[in-house]
This record gives structure tokens, sequence and C-alpha cells, in this order.
């Protein structure tokens, strides 16, 4: 993969998104932006970045490790966007049980299903964005 | 085409005017398109029991929180659960903007004689606004956050338009499994609608992305029950779909998503 074509994959990565990590190397997540300024600036690590990228992008399969990564960067990206919700933001679950909670701020949707499932979408995001 | 509206409005707080004020729009959609329609605003059962009884309505929309085998109308006061004879739904189309009711209530309604129920299999998310500090959030672009007014009422109203665009396709004369799919495939447009918007700050960002989510998690538990021939009960679901498409994504094997249908008995997407 060339510095241009990695210019070419940044450039298709919606704005928004381009600060939500995308990729795990060496035990830490980095962000398309991230991976776009390690490779542009020609670093080792941007290589190894770019690298992975590439076996990913190539891959009909994922390894056991990859999609354990893989679930590491999509709870990492759910992470990042609901702690940069307002603190007061809301979303609200119309469950009768007395018991139930039904309104959850930021903190809260960490413990909740709805974080879960938000993973599982995330997941299938990252692919998206990796072979996009 | 008889359409009953019961619009609650209040449980703990006024979330559940958040579905109805985006209901009273499409009723007034409808209305426009000839159909017989009738709203109540924060029934009380023994009201909604009155005016099932005095319109005869076709179809039956109503907001409120729900369980799996029962749901709850104006200031969560219990109207029908699973145990009860379910008069109020038998003969009728019953959209149920509600938690978890098609786990058992929606499977109920039409083994007693509902010709359909649309609901959901696990909870249903939107986003809200502490009412007592900022009372017009739910029908407004009116919001606490910054957030540019038409990008708001995308946020605030999207999550509301499956449930009732499935009531109005019905209404059009198409047949439920067209109906349930045209939900979808609506669900699938406003995620891409709200995946188009430049978002002018992280938070904006963050705001949109998760009712992307919320949208898309509402999707993959909506369930569709509905009255066969054959007097069985057949069900739609989305998530084995979105389920499939992921496996099939990352090439694992997918054995036994296959569509099975069987006479007379319970016919479904999915494993």
């Amino acid at each position: 993969m060339s510095r241009a074509f990695v210019m070419s994959w940044y450039s298709r990565i919606p704005p928004a998104e381009r600060t939500l990590p995308i990729i795990m190397y060496n035990g830490k997540v980095y962000t398309p932006e991230e991976v776009y300024r390690e490779v542009m600036a020609g670093t080792r690590l941007g290589g190894a970045l770019q690298a992975k990228i590439e076996r990913l992008r190539a891959s009909h399969s994922y390894a056991l490790d990859d999609l354990k990564e893989l679930d590491y960067v999509a709870r990492k990206r759910v992470e990042r966007v609901i702690k940069n919700l307002p603190p007061d933001f809301s979303l609200v679950a119309i469950g009768a049980n007395g018991n139930r909670k039904r309104i959850y701020k930021p903190e809260e949707l960490l413990k909740t299903r709805f974080f879960e499932k938000a993973v599982e979408r995330e997941k299938k995001k990252v692919v998206e964005l990796l072979r996009g | 085409m008889r359409i009953l509206f019961l619009e609650s409005e209040h449980g703990r707080y006024s979330e559940l005017k958040y579905a109805s004020c985006v209901a009273s729009r499409y009723a007034e959609e409808l209305r426009k398109k000839g159909h017989e329609v009738y709203e109540v605003r924060r029934p009380t059962p023994d009201e909604a029991d009155a005016k099932i009884r005095e319109l005869k309505p076709d179809v039956i929309w109503f907001v409120g929180h729900g369980d799996p085998d029962k749901a709850t109308l104006e200031n969560i006061r219990l109207w029908v659960r699973s145990t009860n004879d379910l008069w109020q739904f038998r003969g009728r189309v019953v959209v149920a903007h509600s938690c978890l009711t098609g786990i058992e209530l929606g499977k109920a309604a039409v083994a007693k004689g509902a010709v359909a129920y649309f609901g959901y299999k696990d909870e249903m998310w939107f986003v809200w606004c502490d009412e007592s500090k900022y009372p017009n959030c739910a029908c407004s672009g009116e919001n606490p956050y910054g957030v540019r007014p038409e990008v708001w009422m995308k946020l605030v109203t999207y999550p509301h338009h499956p449930p009732l665009e499935f009531l109005t396709a019905v209404a059009e004369g198409k047949d439920f499994k067209e109906a349930f799919d045209h939900s979808l495939a609506v669900t699938d447009k406003l995620v891409a609608e709200l995946q188009s918007i430049q978002p002018l700050s992280q938070q904006e960002a963050s705001m949109i992305k998760v009712t992307e989510w919320a949208l898309e998690g509402n999707r993959d538990d909506q369930v569709l029950y509905r009255r066969t021939a054959e007097m069985g009960v057949e069900t739609e679901q989305a998530l084995s779909k979105t389920l499939a498409r992921m496996l099939i994504m990352l090439s694992l094997p997918v054995v036994g998503l296959m569509f099975v249908k069987s006479s007379g008995g319970w016919s479904h997407y999915g494993s």
C-alpha cells in the first residue's frame, strides 16, 4: 500500500470517524487521523500501522487475535463516543418494570445492553472502514 | 381505514411525549390521505378501552412503557397483559411503541385474535432531555446542547419513525411483510442521513452516533406477529438479517440462517 493509497483511504473516511480508534498495534489503539499522520511523516510506527491495515484489508477472514483486537477497538470507540456526550444528555428506554431504570446518563450507558449492542455495531463499522 | 392513536405523554416524566408528537404528525398525514384517524391524548386504560369500543378501529397505535407480558399507558398505568383476553386487539392491527412487548404480549395478542402486532423484543431507545429544565425538546429544535435545531429535530424524532412507517405502509395497502420491510428500509435511510451530517463538534458527532446506535438497535429488536390463513402465527424479525451480514462480512461459518416457513405454526427469519 503506497502513501498515496493511505491518503485515498483516509479521504474516504467520514470526518466524524477520523478521531475514533480504528486499529490496535502493540497494545495501543490508533485513530485514522493518527495513522495518516504517522504514515505521512514516514515513521516506523506509520509503516507498521500501514502494513497492518493492508493485511486486514486483504483478509477474507480474521484470526482469533484479530477478532479480539477488533472487539477491543470497538469498545474503545463506543467509550470515546459516550465520553464526548454532554453530561446531562440522556437516552430513554420505555420499559414498564418499576425497578428497571429508564433514563440513562452517559456514564450509566456503559453498563447497559445498549453499550454491548453498540460495540457489535462498531465492530462491523471498523471492518467497513478498514476495507473502505 | 380507521386508525386510533393512543398518545400517552407522561411516564415518570414526559418521555412518552417524544413518540406521541411524532405520531401526531403521521396522524395528520394519514388524515390528509383520507383515512379516518382519531387521536386520544394522555389516555387512561378506561378511556382507551372506551374509545376502542366506540370507534372499532382497524389499527391501534399506542405508546407506553412495556414489559414482555404487559403494556401501560399514561402515567405507567397498566393497560393490557398477556394473560387477559386482549379483546382490545381482536381483529385489529396493533403497533406497540413500547419496550419488550414483542417477547410475549404480541404473540399472545395474535394468538387471541389480533390480525398483526408490531413491537420490540428488547428495550426501545431514544434521545431525551430533562423535561424539568428543557420542556420543549420533544417537538421542536430547541435543545440545551447548542445543537443546530434542524439536527436536533432529527436526533429526537428519528427513533420514533419506524413503527409509524410500518403503520403508514399498512394503511397504504402494503401487506404486513412489505410494511415490515419498509420500516426496516426507512431505518437504514434515517441512519444514512444521520451519517451524512457534518458535525460541528465532537460533542455533536457523539450525539449523532448514539442516535444511530439507538435506531439500529431498535431496528434489530423490532418484531411482527401476524395471523396466518391457517390460524397460526407468523413472525418477522430484523436481527438475524443484521447478524448474517456481520457474520458474512467476517467470513465466519453461517449455519442455519435461512427462511423457514411452516403452515399453521411459527415462521421466522433466523436460526
